[in-house]
């Protein structure tokens, strides 16, 4: 066979490729896509390779399903020369990721088998660079997945049908549980007390469910949780706090925050601030001591400290 | 089911209890998934054969008239597919239904089908290839506008013959009217020595009288004169799709070309000075 071959292809000998990383399409997004495939005709031809009197797709799954909906006989599509099953899962990984934002959980499905091969051809765990090389994502990408392999198959289910629907209609989100993820495992790593974090889990979805908790809340559960290293608070403190997080009742993570650490961490906030400012001031050259603006705000700044200070 | 672009959880369970009803209660057969025997598109969720030779389609979506269907209806219109077009939308819940879309729907001749606890069918569909273009009822006379109007409903509910022979009805009492004001002396007018009776009179004698004094002008009346064939056209209506096809287009035709003669007729008459 030539290779890179131009063909228009029967539209029922093409079948999607089991190893693409994307298996959540949205119906909104297909709509959209229908529509303009109507009106304009399929502007890009798809990419597939033979496998017997079947033609696999690489790339183009929603163009496809569009054009059997559209009841087209057959589509243009390139030919490319089967690749093995790593070079198929990159190959898509490269065309697909870098060219739109996917869905973190379908990476993280196929990360796992990319992860496996390369193994099996270098005889070694790749690392998180490598991986990224070799797939076109991102380190943080690539952790921010690896939150989600981790997750209990149920909770992985959930996530699964939730993306497959509307993002108004979507319970969860990814964010939801890679943030989630991100606190317990922040939590555990101090307080072995807490393992394992099954618990936690499953009352932080309640709390989630029942709108106590937002998912802005867990950068606040993993202030809770390092306060002993950042402000000095003594981890009597901190535990009792975090067992009222973990508890069914309606107390959500910011309550607690406020109340325990909160004040604590706008002090050193504000020493931080205040720190950069006066080295700021320290540092003012002649010529912007002369500056009315400056000028202005310094003078407002002193008032204001007189008045404290008396 | 499979279904390739369906792809939303909650249309899939509801799309599948769909078809089961699609099966039972409208008694569909030859149900097909996604794809079409005819050259429409795109192919709706489902496709089935009535017994009255229609097809019947069901797109199931979220929206009660989905972008998605309007190239579907506008392909059906153009080739006169005999196509009952429903929508299968879930029940709304705590959110209301759009309802500028379901009127839209319902102007299109789009029926609607609800699937809640229990699926009920809310609006009948028409079919498509009976869809006119907008009648514009202001530009005749009021008198004339509930007649009018009921042809115009009967021919889209599915009686186009009774609807082509309401509008003939329509263009006829124009005529006897016009036909009756006309009687006096002088040129244009039907003597009043004359003895034909304009009201219960043969039509086509009323006419040839009208043309015979230059009542109105001569193409109108010829052109009304012609309309006994289309009001003859009492044909059963077949139950195969091809044969349905043809006949809708030509009872359209029948049904246009008659809206245009009444036009016509109401235009010169206005001209004249007769008010039917």
């Amino acid at each position: 066979m030539k290779k890179n071959e131009l063909k228009y292809i029967d539209i029922d000998s093409i079948i999607p490729n089991p190893e693409n990383p994307r298996i959540i399409f949205r119906q909104e997004e297909l709509d959209n896509l229908l529509v303009s495939m109507k009106k304009i005709g399929q502007q890009v031809p798809i990419t597939v390779f033979q496998k017997g009197v079947k033609y696999i797709i690489i790339d183009g799954e929603r163009r496809w399903r569009v054009a059997k909906k559209l009841n087209w006989a057959n589509i243009p599509a390139i030919i490319q020369p089967p690749p093995s099953e790593l070079e198929n899962l990159l190959l898509m990984f490269n065309i697909h990721a870098l060219r739109e934002q996917w869905d973190y959980f379908t990476i993280a499905n196929k990360i796992i088998r990319v992860r496996e091969l390369l193994r099996k051809k270098n005889g070694r765990e790749a690392t998180e660079q490598e991986l990224s090389t070799e797939t076109g994502l991102t380190r943080g990408a690539i952790r921010r997945c690896k939150h989600l392999i981790d997750l209990p198959p149920r909770f992985k289910e959930m996530l699964l049908v939730d993306l497959k629907k509307p993002k108004a209609k979507q319970e969860f989100s990814e964010d939801f549980f890679i943030e989630m993820e991100k606190s317990l495992k922040s939590i555990i790593k101090r307080h072995k007390e807490f393992v394992p974090i099954e618990t936690m889990r499953n009352v932080l979805i309640d709390k989630y469910k029942a709108k106590i908790i937002t998912i802005q809340d867990f950068r606040k559960l993993i202030k809770i949780g390092t306060a002993n290293k950042n402000v000095n608070v003594d981890e009597r403190t901190i535990i009792d706090s975090l067992k009222r997080i973990f508890t069914k009742n309606n107390i959500g993570i910011d309550a607690v925050y406020q109340e325990s650490v909160g004040e604590l961490y706008d002090e050193k906030k504000f020493v931080s601030n205040a720190n950069s400012f006066l080295w700021y001031v320290e540092h003012l050259k002649p010529e912007e001591r002369e500056d009315v603006e400056i000028r202005n705000i310094l003078l407002k700044t002193k008032k204001l400290i007189d008045k404290i200070l008396g | 089911m499979n279904y390739s672009f369906l792809v939303d959880p909650d249309l899939i369970l509801m799309a599948d209890r769909v078809y089961t009803y699609a099966k039972s209660h409208m008694l569909l057969s030859g149900l097909k998934i996604e794809t079409l025997d005819f050259d429409a598109s795109p192919a709706t969720t489902f496709s089935g054969n009535s017994r009255l030779g229609y097809k019947v389609c069901i797109e199931v979506h979220q929206s009660p008239f989905p972008k998605t269907v309007e190239s579907f209806i506008s392909d059906c219109m153009k080739h006169n597919f005999p196509v009952k077009l429903y929508i299968a939308i879930p029940e709304a819940g705590n959110e209301s239904l759009d309802t500028s879309l379901v009127k839209r729907a319902n102007d299109f001749g789009v029926g609607l089908i609800i699937v809640g606890k229990r699926i009920r069918l809310i609006n009948d569909a028409l079919e498509l290839s009976l869809l006119i273009s907008d009648v514009d009822l202001h530009a005749y006379p009021k008198k004339l506008r509930p007649e009018l109007s009921q042809a115009i409903r009967t021919y889209q509910n599915g009686d186009p013959v009774k609807g082509v022979s309401n509008l003939c009805d329509v263009v006829e009492h124009a005529i006897r009217k016009i036909a009756k004001q006309s009687k006096g002396n002088g040129n244009g007018k039907i003597p009043l020595a004359d003895t034909l009776d304009l009201e219960n009179g043969s039509l086509a004698n009323v006419i040839k009288k009208m043309i015979q004094h230059s009542v109105l002008n001569d193409v109108v009346l010829a052109s009304c004169l012609g309309l006994t064939s289309v009001r003859n056209d009492t044909s059963h209506p077949p139950k195969e799709f091809k044969q349905r096809v043809k006949r809708h287009l030509r009872l359209k035709t029948n049904f246009n070309h008659t809206l245009n003669i009444l036009t016509d007729l109401l235009i010169d008459a206005n001209l004249k000075g007769y008010r039917p």
